[in-house]
């Protein structure tokens, strides 16, 4: 299978999941989205086992890497920002201000936590004393 | 600034006119790091660079340049 019918393929199975997820969102039915994610995963999966050319390289995951960090750096700064506003807000206000506040404050350590052991766990991999 | 210029689309076509496609299943990357590559957007590894040259037989000198 070349790359290209691959990608029509993926296209038309993630459209899909996304009506079938949706429609039995808004329907109710709370155990459809699950098996329908795992089944279009799994056809995915098997789909990319059939392209013969190579689809992912280095290139790839060095656009992964620069999104990745930056996807780190403006998720991490924009959601303590987000959670240092609502806990400031919601200080002397009866609303639910605080309670984002703080569940975002700990997304944000979060975060932070994994992104710390990722570097860890990759400085030591790739050697030097980082 | 990218300093390391290449020769590939040269090479490519001092080599039957081989393809981008040919190149990259042959070098183990794909046709966008090709086009990439030979819009000199993106400075591959040390390991693409010697697949690369090997596909072409030459030594990896001929195939990139450090620009000082």
């Amino acid at each position: 299978m070349s790359y290209k019918t691959y990608r029509m393929w993926k296209t038309v199975i993630v459209i899909i999941i996304a009506v079938s997820v949706s429609s039995s969102v808004v329907a109710g039915l709370a155990f459809v989205p699950v098996p329908v994610a795992a089944v279009g995963a799994a056809v995915m999966l098997l789909l990319r086992r059939r392209v013969k050319e190579v689809i992912i390289d280095e290139r790839t995951y060095r656009i992964a890497e620069r999104a990745g960090r930056l996807a780190f750096q403006v998720g991490a700064i924009a959601t303590a920002l987000i959670a240092a506003t609502l806990l400031a807000l919601g200080r002397d206000a009866d609303t639910a201000f605080d309670t984002v506040g703080i569940t975002l404050a700990f997304a944000a350590a979060g975060l932070l936590a994994i992104y710390y052991a990722g570097y860890l766990w990759y400085a030591r991999k790739l050697g030097g004393e980082d | 600034v990218v300093r390391i210029r290449n020769n590939i689309r040269r090479l490519r076509f001092d080599h039957g006119e081989m393809t981008q496609e040919e190149l990259a299943a042959r070098a183990g990357c794909t046709r966008q790091t090709i086009i990439a590559l030979e819009q000199v957007k993106y400075v591959p590894s040390i390991e693409l660079g010697f697949r690369i040259a090997r596909v072409f037989g030459v030594n990896v000198e001929e195939v990139f340049q450090y620009e000082e």
